[in-house]
């Protein structure tokens, strides 16, 4: 696996970053964030490590890399899909691969570890030394009679009555990826910080432990969770050709939730601080297996200045009555449910004059993206609503009156915290610290009031409802536009996030040097 | 290949008489290439006449060409039929036709060339070289017609085009050769007509039972890749057909070897039954058995039934093993007992009797090492089936080789080769049928295009299963 780097130096970075299907090749929330985190500690060398789905999945760079990222590498779950004349060159190498290996029954230690990651529940410093073993090839997992012999033990432990096809597959499409990340090169950095768990959190966790460095996780949205969402809402269990059966399925999706929530919990150990966005989610994460004394909060920020420099073209009234301007902004993919939004607009505007626009990156789920279009036009929607691709700060929020949230997982949207800053009040779904952040944190918090309304996850009445609430009250809104812009501006300033981490990598690099360590 | 299974069986539901042109079918397959050379060297001397100095040109021309024939063909009608196997597998039969004429036009050029350079070599003039070129690539293409046409064609056609060509071949030969004064020219245009004639039915059989709208683009080249294992499995095991004679004539030669010579080919007619239930129980009890174990891997069988699939694959090449060894057997024992009355009423040499039972135990065993090959082929065990048959090449040369140094008869050594060659094939069969699960799961390639990857986080969809499906193919004894 030839990683694509990009190397601007060869010396040893202070922090290597490890992000997963995101900056700089996703636009969004996290990539923002990690994008404003690299430009704002221009002393701070940064390696970073971008693992993504296999080459060609990303196009290009969404974000100009800061001068202090002094290498990208780009990491794979797995090669190329071969397609057309490349099928039977991959299924020649499979068939040397399977004879290569086909006499090799010797245990491996990184075999040990998948296997204890399924059948245990210990996550200790020997799991992650298993793991880190490096002696399994991509190839000799694939095609070794050993890890056939422990796909075999999973599957009559963990899925006995389950299609052994479908659990072959899904045995080799969980840990490729992770066979084949712990093959990779590791940058050597004083810190490593992972910005997720999953694959990067893992990877991060090893190369850590491997060169006896700290590991700062910082979670934006709850990885482990947000894939358990998503698994159940799948419908990848079904093979081409024919159903899989109830039972498969079932089983399948449980190993799948387990395997993630396991990657977590090992992030979670070898991590030195555990980072959340809000207390809600630092709460879950202490149930899902973070330490609680290594958990810190540490909110996301905005620069302020910079943002109300950007508003003055705004020329919205918030108590205007006019037709009301709703507003989605974020990816077009479906753990925003922008269905729900969509469902809330149809709704609401049988009861007023109201006009939406989907604001946001379309092109990461094109799927879903055609799906949302046809769902507009299917209610009549097509003069109503409208998809714009991606608009600058200065016409983002002059365009809008209320800010929809409707998503299924969210950790601290950095929208909400811009629409706060432009006064604009938000319907949010209740998830992650979207009530924190239009309700209060805090009790001098809460004593600001709200400047939106939070409502039920995949509940389109419920938005429509609050949209059709705000609309009819104009005072209502200028107090949620008020009370928005006076709690970023107290309690969301991007210095304090800046100032957070460079404590925690200062905090990292002194606790490695004293000898402090985790599993 | 798909589809003779239940032709033969509709036949052998029909009665007697169409039990007899099934195995008929079964045997012109598996033995036609040896029947038919045995049989032209046969009719040598009673077409030309045993006093004519015609006799041995003759015997030279038709023996190279033949020889080419088989070694050239074996390799390349295993990677066509396989070829042709896949496509039919995937539903692509459109990509066959196109492949197919080439592959045959093909052969038809390497054999007329290997054959011309040959016969040149061994001191022919350049016209006899020419009749030599043509019988050599007419032969060729029709052994790799025959190959791809039994699973295609009816058995009824394939055993029309071979008995018609063979009576066409055996007729002009000789109202040439004898009535018209031909000699040899005549008599290399008789059985070229018969050859030609066998190849023009099984073309159009072929091409009828294919789709018009040929795709041209296909490619074969590919296959030859994908196969090289199983088309040198294909050559070592042709080869070892005739590396026992070569070993006795470098190594004994004079009466010893000539003896060594007819009585192996006698003795490989013991074989034609063996063979001929082989086939038809391959393409019936067996095929059914194999179709169902891998449709039930594909359909979604949990690990406790594949299990119960694979032991009963195992079970049936038990079965066909034992099958096999009985009907051969029986032969053998036979033919065995009467080997001295044969051999007064054919006038042969008391000499040649020993040679004779020997070689009856190596014709035996070599047919059961070929049912291994062929069980090898079925289970896509390719690397298995050229070590098998490589060791069956290398067993028979080297243990004849050493008999014949040691002074003991050459087909002691033959004999022993031949069954220790088999013995091992067979150790792979098990051992490879016992592992077909692991083998068939661990050999798929990861990362084919089946539909695009789910989350762009390594769960990808489960492409299309990639397994082994029973070729049809033959190696051409």
């Amino acid at each position: 696996m030839p990683p694509v780097e990009a190397q601007r130096d060869t010396a040893p970075a202070d922090v290597c970053l490890v992000l997963e299907g995101t900056y700089p090749y996703v636009q969004g929330g996290v990539s923002t964030w990690v994008h404003d985190l690299i430009g704002s500690l221009p002393e701070t060398r940064f390696a970073l490590v971008h693992i993504g789905p296999e080459p060609g999945a990303y196009k290009r760079r969404r974000y100009a890399l800061p001068a202090n990222a002094v290498s990208l590498r780009d990491l794979y779950c797995r090669e190329s899909t071969a397609r057309g004349g490349e099928v039977a060159a991959r299924l020649r190498s499979a068939l040397a691969a399977r004879h290569r290996h086909a006499r090799v029954r010797g245990s491996s230690r990184v075999l040990d570890g998948i296997r204890r990651l399924h059948l245990e529940d210990t996550i200790d410093a020997s799991l992650l030394d298993d793991l880190a073993g490096g002696d399994l090839p991509v190839g000799a997992f694939l095609h070794g009679q050993a890890a056939f012999d422990l796909a075999m033990e999973l599957y009559e432990r963990l899925a006995p009555g389950a299609a052994l096809v479908d659990f072959f597959w899904h045995f080799r499409s969980m840990h490729a990826p992770l066979v084949r990340l712990l093959e990779a090169p590791q940058p050597a950095a004083d810190t490593y910080h992972a910005v997720c768990t999953g694959y990067a959190g893992m990877l991060a966790a090893i190369w850590s432990r491997r060169a006896g460095r700290p590991l700062l996780l910082t979670e934006h949205g709850l990885y482990a969770r947000e894939r358990k969402l998503e698994l159940d809402r799948a419908d990848w269990f079904r093979g081409p050709g024919r159903t899989v059966d109830d039972s498969t399925a079932s089983a399948l999706r449980a190993m799948w939730i387990r395997f993630f929530r396991i990657l977590a919990r090992c992030a979670y150990t070898r991590a030195a601080t555990v980072v959340s966005l809000c207390e809600a989610n630092r709460a879950k994460q202490i149930a899902d297996g973070a330490p609680a004394e290594r958990t810190v909060v540490v909110p996301n920020g905005i620069d302020l200045e910079r943002l109300l420099g950007a508003y003055p073209a705004r020329r919205v009234d918030p108590t205007s009555t006019k037709r009301m301007r709703v507003g989605f902004v974020g990816r077009l993919v479906p753990i925003k449910d922008v269905v729900t939004f969509i469902r809330a607009v149809f709704l609401a505007q049988q009861g007023i004059e109201l006009e939406a626009k989907v604001i946001g990156p379309i092109d990461e789920d094109r799927q879903y993206a055609l799906r949302c279009r046809r769902l507009v036009t299917k209610l009549g929607l097509a003069h109503r609503v409208h998809f714009v691709d991606a608009l600058p700060l200065d016409r983002l929020y002059s365009e809008i009156d209320v800010l929809v949230l409707t998503s299924f997982s969210e950790a601290q949207p950095l929208v909400i915290l811009e629409a706060g800053a432009a006064g604009i009040p938000v319907v949010a779904s209740d998830v992650g610290a979207c009530r924190e952040l239009l309700e209060g944190g805090s009790d001098v918090d809460r004593g600001i009031g709200p400047s939106g309304i939070v409502t039920r996850l995949a509940a389109p009445e419920e938005t429509a409802a609050a949209i059709l609430r705000l609309a009819r009250d104009p005072e209502l809104r200028r107090a949620m536009a008020a009370a928005g812009q006076r709690r970023v501006a107290t309690f969301y300033r991007k210095n304090a996030t800046i100032a957070a981490y460079r404590a925690l990598y200062l905090e990292g690099s002194w606790q490695a040097s004293a000898g402090v360590s985790s599993a | 290949m798909a589809g003779i299974g239940w032709r033969l069986e509709r036949l052998i539901d029909a009665g007697v008489a169409g039990a007899t042109v099934a195995y008929a079918t079964g045997a012109a397959v598996m033995t036609l290439p040896w029947v038919l050379t045995t049989c032209v060297l046969l009719s040598l001397s009673a077409l030309i006449g045993s006093g004519r100095t015609d006799l041995a040109l003759a015997a030279v021309l038709v023996n190279t060409a033949f020889a080419v024939a088989m070694l050239v063909a074996g390799p390349i009608q295993i990677v066509i039929s396989r070829y042709a196997a896949d496509r039919l597998y995937e539903g692509r039969s459109r990509a066959i036709a196109a492949p197919f004429c080439r592959g045959l036009g093909a052969t038809s050029v390497i054999c007329a060339v290997l054959a011309a350079v040959a016969l040149v070599a061994l001191g022919l003039p350049p016209r006899a070289s020419l009749w030599g070129a043509a019988l050599s690539a007419a032969v060729g293409a029709q052994w790799t017609a025959l190959a791809v046409g039994n699973g295609l064609c009816a058995p009824t056609l394939v055993l029309g085009a071979v008995g018609a060509g063979a009576v066409l071949s055996l007729l002009v030969a000789a109202l040439l050769a004898t009535v018209a004064g031909l000699g040899v020219p005549g008599y290399a245009f008789g059985l070229l007509s018969g050859q030609v004639l066998t190849l023009a039915m099984l073309l159009v059989g072929i091409l009828r039972a294919l789709p018009e709208d040929s795709d041209e683009n296909a490619r074969l080249s590919p296959a030859f890749r994908d196969y090289a294992l199983l088309a040198g499995a294909g050559l070592a095991f042709n080869a070892s057909l005739w590396v026992d004679k070569l070993a006795a004539r470098f190594l004994v030669g004079g009466e010893t070897e000539a003896l060594h010579a007819t009585a192996s080919t006698i003795a490989w007619f013991s074989t034609i039954p063996c063979l001929a239930w082989v086939f038809v129980e391959l393409e019936t009890t067996f095929h059914r058995r194999f179709r169902e174990f891998f449709l039930a891997l594909e359909g979604g069988a949990t690990l406790a039934e594949l299990q119960r699939g694979v032991a009963g694959l195992v079970d049936e090449a038990r079965r066909l093993l034992l099958g096999a060894a009985s009907v051969q057997a029986a032969v053998t024992l036979f033919l065995e007992l009467a080997a001295d009355p044969m051999a007064r009423r054919l006038g042969l040499p008391v000499d040649a009797i020993l040679p004779y039972r020997f070689l009856l135990v190596a014709a035996g065993a070599l047919a059961l090492g070929l049912l291994g090959l062929i069980l090898l082929y079925y289970f896509d065990l390719r690397r298995d089936a050229f070590f098998a048959a490589s060791g069956i090449f290398l067993g028979i040369a080297v243990l004849t080789a050493a008999a014949s140094v040691s002074g003991v008869a050459p087909g002691a050594g033959t004999a022993l080769g031949c069954t220790l060659g088999a013995a091992l094939t067979w150790r792979r069969v098990f051992r490879g049928v016992a592992g077909v699960l692991e083998h068939t799961l661990l050999g798929q390639p990861f990362g084919v295009a089946s539909g695009p990857p789910r989350d762009g986080r390594g769960t990808a969809r489960r492409p299309q299963m990639r397994v082994a499906r029973g070729s049809g193919n033959r190696a051409s004894a």
